[in-house]
């Protein structure tokens, strides 16, 4: 009898010394410099004579620039937008031979080439927080090629891919 | 008279387990938070793993008992860190946590945090738990700090 009480008791007793304890830690996370891309200049192949090829290249004064801004030492992915044409209403013009490279200053002395294909990503690392670009090209005049202003578009997307 | 010095002994060791298990039950679980979880410099739209191994980054937290004794821990997990004005997301996958009986291991035994998990101790009285995550900024996140509590409940299931 009094070993079935004492059972008991301690069963109770090991019930209630169920014992919790709370502790708290923090999660934590600094979110850094959101990314910019700016167009800084257009690719300009100025006066074009019919059926005279004009080519621009990355270093010249009628090259395209772009200017992107981050955060130091960022891994990033750059995604041309290469048109193969530029356009006059219906009438069309061939741009091709785009010669792109890339600075951390804003300089085309000491660019590195980069080696694009329209649409596909390529990495590369913005060093100083900032990256230029500059981008060349060559524009083919046909013996007709319509008079006016021809136009196409560059679009260049910029991702963080990592630290 | 037998019967009553059977009593006797059995009382004598009734009052010794009900000591032993005061002493287990109240005072000898200790848990100590070492280290917080930190997700470090995160880029808007790059998604940022910390795996529980990564001692540098990972939550670790100390848990001393008697040996043999059996405990629940249960983490309540965020499910976003706030700041800046708003909040990022995060997530725990179902490897995301582990422990150890190391402090700096080379592996753990993994499960999931999202759950209660019990655990005793067998051959040692102390274990470390290390806990990763994921965080998942948005595109267009704010630039700023970001925090949130994770509590970490441990139940004293006894010897």
């Amino acid at each position: 009898m009094i070993t079935r009480h004492l059972i008991t008791a301690f069963s109770v007793i090991g019930a209630t010394g169920l014992h919790a304890q709370s502790s708290p830690i923090t999660a934590t996370a600094e979110v850094v410099t959101p990314i910019t891309v700016t167009g800084t200049a257009p690719l300009d192949f100025g006066t074009i004579l019919q059926g005279v090829n004009k080519n621009i290249n990355f270093n010249n004064a009628g090259s395209g620039r772009f200017s992107i801004t981050g955060i130091s030492n960022a891994q990033l992915a750059l995604t041309f937008i290469l048109p193969a044409t530029l356009s006059n209403g219906v009438a069309t013009m061939p741009i091709s031979n785009y010669g792109i490279r890339v600075n951390d200053t804003n300089t085309s002395a000491g660019a590195s080439a980069l080696s694009v294909t329209s649409g596909i990503p390529v990495t590369t690392n913005l060093v100083n927080g900032a990256l230029y670009v500059f981008i060349g090209g060559r524009v083919t005049s046909a013996a007709a090629q319509a008079y006016g202003t021809y136009t196409g578009t560059i679009t260049l997307a910029a991702a963080y891919t990592g630290l | 008279m037998y019967s009553f010095i059977a009593s006797r002994r059995l009382l004598a060791v009734g009052v010794l387990l009900f000591l032993a298990q005061r002493a287990q039950g109240q005072g000898s679980l200790i848990v100590r938070p070492l280290q917080n979880l930190s997700f470090g410099s995160l880029l808007p739209g790059v998604p940022s793993t910390v795996d529980a191994l990564n001692l540098a980054r990972s939550a670790q937290i100390e848990v001393k008992s008697l040996q043999g004794a059996t405990f629940e821990i249960r983490f309540t997990l965020p499910t976003a860190l706030t700041g800046a004005g708003t909040t990022l997301p995060l997530a725990f996958s179902s490897s995301s946590a582990g422990v150890s009986a190391s402090s700096s291991p080379s592996a753990l035994v993994r499960f999931d945090p999202n759950y209660a998990a019990r655990f005793t101790f067998t051959s040692t009285n102390k274990v470390t738990f290390f806990l990763g995550g994921q965080a998942r900024p948005t595109g267009v996140q704010s630039v700023g700090a970001y925090s949130a509590p994770i509590v970490v409940t441990i139940t004293n299931l006894g010897v």
